[in-house]
């Protein structure tokens, strides 16, 4: 297979893969809510959580920046909130508690806040999405015990586990190699596939921990060749039937649903490997292996230098403009978003001082 | 107060003095141009003296008759509700800064760099500080032509009265003011007698330019 693999890199680390910057927005953003259910139930004088837990692709590392085609897409960010067993009441009270708490603190939510059957949902005006599964928790003799708030049920649950099982698959399945893991690489690969082309079939697609676990399933390792390991990952995909369950950590994650879901992303990793497959042939060169690798991830990345280095002009103008801001060296918004909470309280305090002492703050009307 | 003229702030050109102001101020914006209006779109760094620490996401068309004619702003990530609460215009979802006239007088000039460091800059500064704490740091305007009012009021040094705001334009939109005039003050005194001081002090920096326009605006 003609070798892509440094393109293929570069494109995981500047568009697939989240950067810091990125990831210290989630923990800002993660960090808002948490106080507004802290305070929310306070204010409510409902019983305060004990513990939470990160879920999801922020705990297990493996979130991924929106397709090419749906920027406006954003990310989800799951964080388990813990209560007592003695404080918490029934599943569905201890949920509503938490929906509660966040609709009386939140102020730029597109919706109300919504009890699902296993977590609260919080859907902000900028696109982001909050679920927050709701545990109790109690102390037995082999450690904390967890249940998960379900329906009308408490279902026992260990969400720690799983993000355990995910990490382990990645330290235990990846070739060895200084820096990252692979199979880290590849999930995000293929989340960012699977995203890409829901977003462009407008239908929905495996997603999360489904597809997670769909990709580790499907994990075919080629030490220091992501590319040709992304596409023999895909064709152990492509081998698979849709309506095999999909198992993480020995439990069954998918369901009926996920079964056309499920179909349509091997369908797309059938039709993608026919172009990658083309790549075996001697006369595959760069131009060759761009087109194939631009069918995979209908990402400009893989567009025609060329035209690449006009974008990259025209970027620097624009790039600020959209905001995206992200993949930029340094960038003073970068630099704000990485802060801590408390350094940036710090800095706004002393920001609006400074503001009220010089007398010339602006005084913001509507009409 | 600053006295204004009515000759345009910015000859050197609009596009090259906004390229300059945000190149120093606010480098994460790209200038360009659409029809007349200079536009400015990227991310505004919100940051005080110890440093950035927030970034917002907006669209700002300058038109041509800056700084008379008041920029359109827009935050566009959608992290500010399009709520007249957090002063965003409901119907076009544009930001609203403040009452316009504020700034052309208190600014110390109406520069591109006053305005980036000023109204827009203070905009963001007081909604993060709202995020936080749903208080706004510098006060607020109540909306809609109230707000407009009490803004004029302050600059007249007058209580919130939309008629004695009125009376008070309408002398100082007169080329030249008379002392045997009545007094605005509604006191039944003529001008002279009364605050005759007060008002040739607001005419050193208000001229009748200012005063219509105003005065339009607070009788539409």
């Amino acid at each position: 297979m003609y070798d892509f693999s440094k393109q293929i890199s570069s494109f995981h680390t500047d568009y697939v893969r989240l950067s810091n910057p990125q990831r210290a927005d989630m923990k800002r953003r993660r960090d808002i809510n948490l106080t507004r259910i802290e305070n929310g139930l306070s204010e409510l004088e409902k019983p305060a959580f004990k513990d939470t837990i990160n879920q999801g692709g922020y705990a297990q590392k493996t979130m991924t920046q929106p397709p090419e085609a749906d920027e406006e897409s954003r990310y989800d960010i799951d964080l388990g909130v813990v209560f007592e067993t003695d404080d918490a009441l029934g599943p569905r009270t201890s949920r509503n508690w938490v929906r509660d708490a966040i609709a009386r603190k939140a102020t730029n939510m597109k919706n109300d806040p919504v009890t699902k059957k296993k977590c609260v949902r919080v859907v902000y005006s900028d696109g982001y999405q909050c679920d927050f599964p709701v545990f109790r928790r109690r102390w037995t003799d082999v450690g904390w015990k967890y249940e998960l708030s379900a329906g009308d049920e408490w279902i026992d649950s260990d969400p720690r586990a799983m993000n355990a099982w995910i990490e382990l698959q990645v330290s235990a399945k990846s070739p060895e190699m200084s820096g990252s893991y692979q199979l880290r690489r590849v999930i995000r690969l293929g989340k960012f596939f699977s995203k890409t082309h829901a977003a462009r079939l407008n239908l929905s697609f495996p997603g999360g921990l489904v597809a997670t676990a769909l990709f580790i399933e499907a994990y075919t390792s080629d030490d220091g060749r992501d590319d040709r390991s992304f596409r023999e990952t895909l064709r152990s995909l492509s081998q698979r039937s849709k309506y095999s369950p999909v198992y993480a950590n020995g439990f069954q994650v998918s369901d009926d649903k996920d079964v056309e879901r499920i179909g349509r992303l091997i369908d797309q990793a059938t039709s993608s490997l026919e172009a990658l497959d083309a790549l075996d042939d001697d006369a595959s060169d760069d131009k060759k292996a761009r087109g194939a690798w631009r069918k995979t991830f209908k990402h400009s990345f893989f567009a025609e230098p060329v035209k690449e280095e006009a974008k990259a002009a025209m970027a620097l103008e624009t790039k600020s403009a959209v905001g995206a801001g992200l993949a930029v060296p340094f960038l003073a918004s970068a630099a704000a978003a990485a802060l801590s909470d408390a350094e940036r309280t710090e800095r706004m305090e002393s920001a609006v001082k400074s503001r009220q002492s010089s007398g010339e703050g602006g005084k913001p009307w509507s009409s | 107060m600053v006295k204004l003229t009515p000759e345009p702030q910015v000859p050197g050109g609009l596009f090259a003095d906004f390229s300059a102001a945000v190149a120093e101020h606010q480098p994460e914006l790209a200038v360009t141009t659409w029809k007349d209006c200079v536009v400015l779109a990227g991310n505004l760094v919100v940051s005080g003296p110890d440093g950035p620490f927030d970034a917002y996401q907006i669209q700002v068309a300058i038109p041509p008759g800056f700084p008379w004619q008041e920029p359109v702003v827009f935050e566009t990530a959608g992290r500010i509700p399009k709520i007249a609460d957090r002063h965003v215009f409901e119907d076009n979802e544009n930001c609203c800064l403040g009452v316009w006239e504020e700034w052309l007088f208190k600014s110390p000039d109406q520069s591109a760099s006053s305005f980036l460091t000023g109204p827009l800059h203070d905009y963001f500064l007081s909604q993060c500080w709202y995020e936080a704490t749903s208080e706004w740091p510098f006060g607020d305007r109540s909306h809609g032509s109230l707000g407009v009012l009490e803004g004029f009021c302050e600059l007249l040094g007058i209580a919130v009265d939309r008629q004695q705001a009125v009376s008070h334009l309408k002398l100082l939109a007169r080329e030249n003011i008379k002392g045997h005039v009545a007094c605005p003050c509604r006191s039944g005194k003529r001008l002279r007698n009364c605050h005759i001081a007060k008002f040739t002090e607001l005419r050193e920096w208000m001229l009748p330019f200012m005063a219509k326009r105003m005065l339009d605006r607070i009788q539409e």
